[in-house]
Formats: C-alpha cells, structure tokens, sequence
C-alpha cells in the first residue's frame, strides 16, 4: 500500500469558562489594579496572588497593591496571543510589584528593545476587554504617566 | 548502598530491553498507534521476551490535543495483544516518560508487578500546525493567569535564563556550545530528528525568537515513541549479557509560576529530584560519580540550568565548562550523547523513555560508562524526573 492518507480534521472547541476564586484578580486587573493575596500570619503578600501561603500552609486574604513596580526581567516574543490574531511583536516581562515578594508576567506596551531591567513600571489594564482577562496584564512606564 | 528487601537481594528494577522509533514530523499518513506498536515490537524483542511475559503497562503522553485519543492505554493494548493488563496512562508534561519509568518502578518494588512494559508516544510535530502548538504548549505553566496572557515555552524560558545570565555571567556564545554539541551529537544516531554539524556563528546568527533564545536554541518539536521493559530481579530471566537497572528514582517540583520561585533562573525541582535519586542510589559526589547524563534540553540555557541543578557542575560553572568542551562526548562528563531535544528530538511523552534507552546501551557496551543520570522535567522545571542507572554484571 503506498503512504496512508492523510485526513484534514477541523476542530472547533468553544468552552464556558468560568474564572472561579481568580475572578475578583481578573476583574481588578481589567481596571487597572492590583488585587494580590497576603498571609494573614506572616504578613507577605503576592501578586498575581496565591490561595494559600506556600510558608504557613494559610489561606491568604485579598489585598489590593499600589500597582507599581519594577522590571526584573524582559524578554520579546512574536505570535499571537491566545484567542487573537495579534502577532506583536510582544514584550513580555517580569514585575517585581511594589509590596510583593513574587513577580509577576504580563506585557509592556514597548518593544523588548526598549525595556531594561529596573525600569519602573504600573499596572495599565486594557480599555478594551481582550478575549480572556488575563490578557489585561499590561504595563506601561510612570515616566510615561 | 544497595537497597536490599530483608532476604538481601537487591530489588531494583533491571532494564530488559527497549526501542524507538526515528523521532521526525510524520506527514508519511503513519498513525501514533503504528509508532507505539512498532517501538514496542522492538523492546520485546531486544528484551527477548514474549507478551504473555508482561503484567502491566504503562503509558506517556502529555496532551490528547495531539494525538486525539483520550485514555491511549486500552487501545494500545489492543493494538499490541495485551488487552486485560492493568495499564495506566502517565501525564507530567514533559516529564511524562520519566513519570512513567517512576510509576513502573514504583509497582515493581511494590510487588504489583514483576514484568512492566513503558511506552510513551507523542504526536507533537505532524499533527497540528506549529502556532498551535505553540499556544498548547503554553498551557503547560499556569494557563489561567500565564498562558492566556501570552506565556509561552521559550519566553519563560528565556526570562528564567536571562536571570540566569544576570546572576553568572553566561553568554549566548557559552549556549550556542550546547547547540553545537547537541546536533553533532545527533550525527550517527538513527533516532534523530536533526543531525547537523553546525558552528556557534550559526547558532548565533539564527532568528531571534525570543531573547536571548535564537532558532537553533530551542529544542525540537517531534513525534516520536520509545518503550522498555522493567523487571524484578527475583523474576528476571538470566541474563545472556549486561543489563542495567534503576539505581535510584527521585521526584520534586516547584511553583508553576516561574514568578513565585524566590530564585527564578534555579531548577530547584531538579535540584531535589536529583538529591532524592542520588540518595537512593548511594551517590555521594555526582560531579564525579555519575559518567554520562540525558539531561531535559528544552532549551540551549536550560541544559546549563539543569547540569548545574543536577550537582554535575557548580552554581555558574557549567557555561564555562560547556565552552571548554567538558560535557561533549569526549568530555570528562558526556551530556546528551543521543543529541537531547535539541538534537535528538522533543516528543514529550517518549524523551524519557528514549533517554533511558541511551544511557541503557552505554552502560551494557563492552566499554564506557558504567552509572548515569537521565533527568525529565515537565513546565518550566515545575515537575522534575530523575532518575540514577548503573551497570549491572
């Protein structure tokens, strides 16, 4: 037999998602906030937030941040974001907010070029609501505020 | 130290036998059941065994959006001639065959099993065209809050190694020298997906993809399939030559959020997989016991970050060493001799499986190394597989 076929299948997946406890996160961050977790024994807190203090084995409460911080680390990547047809080129960075002890991933509206570490940064959010909120993870330089 | 059950013999798994097929992107019409079926054939046959010899199965394979089958196990076993086995389907991303060698050691030395066939498989490269894969591969880290906002693969990675890069001083020309092993290494090896003698120039001057990562950085997208067989030493069949076994299994992970590490250009995971396998294996000082290494080269960088997490090198120093030629195949520590996922292949569910098909020939040559380390991780580190093997006469 010569080579098998070789089929074109199409498929076509469309979910009702729910955010569950990462909602309230995602909705701040459409606004431009930070809303992280802190421990309630130690007193740390983070950003993106975490349920349960990784030290203390706690549930962390709500805390919203300030919104600002610093790059730790930037990097550039083309391709489209999830559920896009936006190819970037995307900065993508590392965030070291203000009051966290995590960094946090999102995107800065420069190109990778133009980023460098300890740039200082703030939680933008988007005007448009982007397919899925945490696409909202966008930053732009204070000296640009 | 052995590890010895309380009539002293040492109970730790013999490796049998195993095979692959060529890892590549098949556009030839081949199915993933005919890989698995024809690597399986083939680990039977190296291990002289027959299929009414195996009691149990286990299978790897990291995403169904790939292979469009969901619970693989049974129709493997009707494929091969083993329906009624117990099988179970093993998942750990990247990590997934080394998951799977875990998983058949752990029913082995639990008495579940005296004979258990490995088989991991995946359809990563022929299937789907590569910008969705590339969005299904950014699923494997926190997909909700990271993947959804653009995370992939090589922009974590690449953030993990630029951190690592500010923290050491590593250079791209120091990661280029992975590149360049790692596809030479390939040259000779059937199973590869892209063997070329290349310079560091031209991994250089590759496209930039996302920084400091270039093209010939990043390891392959592959299919592939790989199976061996694990036995109980009290059930193996005497030996007509060398075997190998697993000396020690070790397992561990980290945050999913390449931000929640307090160190993020650490491969902590590894770091305490390896401890737990070293210890079960007796190693003391890997940098100078263990003689050859698979290590999980998702990226150039990260097969730095993982020698260095695997204790073969100090903190800082395997860049330098790698440049300085230690880890090539004439080295004072072989590291990916079958050419790694850079040179080799990246099929996630079947790499595990495949590096201890590697390190299983060397071990049982007539010559050549006689204890190594092969080492799977899933995530960006996240979930780390190590495994010790050692020459058994």
């Amino acid at each position: 037999m010569m080579n098998p076929p070789l089929l074109s299948l199409r498929v076509e997946l469309e979910y009702r998602h729910g955010l569950g406890r990462l909602a309230a996160y995602f909705e701040a961050l459409a606004g431009g906030r930070a809303l992280g977790a802190e421990c309630p024994d130690c007193g740390k807190a983070w950003f993106p937030p975490r349920p349960v203090c990784p030290v203390h084995g706690v549930p962390t409460q709500a805390r919203e941040l300030e919104g600002a911080g610093t790059v730790a680390g930037v990097t550039g990547a083309t391709g489209a974001l999830p559920f896009t047809s936006s190819k970037g080129p995307h900065g993508f960075v590392l965030v070291a907010m203000d009051g966290a002890v995590n960094l946090a991933f999102g995107r800065l509206a420069l190109p990778a070029g133009e980023i460098t570490v300890g740039l200082r940064v703030r939680l933008a959010g988007t005007a448009d609501a982007p397919p899925h909120p945490a696409q909202s993870a966008l930053f732009v330089p204070e000296e640009a505020l | 130290m052995k590890k010895k059950t309380a009539r002293g013999i040492d109970e730790r798994p013999l490796l049998l036998g195993g095979g692959a097929i060529p890892f590549r992107r098949y556009r030839d019409g081949s199915h993933w059941r005919d890989w698995v079926s024809t690597a399986i054939d083939a680990a039977l046959a190296d291990a002289r065994l027959e299929l009414r010899d195996i009691d149990s199965v286990v299978v790897a394979s990291e995403s169904d959006f790939f292979s469009l089958q969901l619970n693989p196990g049974p129709v493997i076993l009707d494929d091969t001639g083993l329906t009624g086995r117990p099988v179970v389907r093993v998942e750990a991303g990247g990590a997934s065959g080394g998951a799977a060698l875990r998983v058949a050691f752990a029913q082995l030395a639990g008495g579940l099993a005296n004979c258990v066939l490995i088989a991991g498989f995946e359809a990563a490269a022929g299937h789907l065209p590569a910008d969705t894969t590339r969005l299904l591969y950014g699923l494997s880290f926190d997909a909700e809050v990271e993947g959804m906002a653009g995370a992939t693969a090589v922009s974590l990675y690449a953030l993990s190694m630029s951190l690592h890069m500010a923290a050491h001083g590593t250079t791209p020309e120091q990661m280029a020298c992975v590149s360049v092993k790692n596809h030479g290494n390939a040259v000779g090896n059937p199973l590869a997906h892209k063997p070329m003698d290349i310079t560091v120039d031209e991994v250089l001057a590759s496209p930039l993809i996302s920084a400091p990562y270039r093209r010939l950085d990043c390891s392959l997208v592959s299919d592939g399939a790989a199976a061996v067989v694990l036995a109980r030493p009290g059930w193996a069949p005497a030996a007509s030559r060398p075997r190998s076994r697993i000396a020690g299994s070790g397992a561990g992970t980290d945050h999913a959020r390449l931000g929640d590490r307090a160190e993020p250009h650490l491969f902590a995971a590894k770091t305490r997989a390896a401890d737990a396998a070293y210890g079960m294996a007796g190693i003391e000082n890997p940098e100078t016991e263990i003689e050859v290494a698979e290590v999980y080269d998702a990226f150039t960088g990260a097969e730095i970050q993982g020698i260095e997490a695997l204790g073969l090198a100090p903190a800082g120093e395997a860049a330098p060493a790698m440049a300085d030629g230690a880890f090539s195949r004439t080295g004072r520590l072989p590291v990916n001799p079958s050419g790694g996922l850079i040179g080799q292949g990246g099929a996630p569910g079947a790499v595990g499986v495949a590096q201890a098909l590697t390190v299983n020939r060397l071990l049982t040559a007539d010559t050549g190394p006689s204890r190594g380390v092969i080492d799977a991780h899933g995530g960006i580190c996240t979930t780390s597989i190590v495994h010790v093997l050692e020459r058994v006469e």
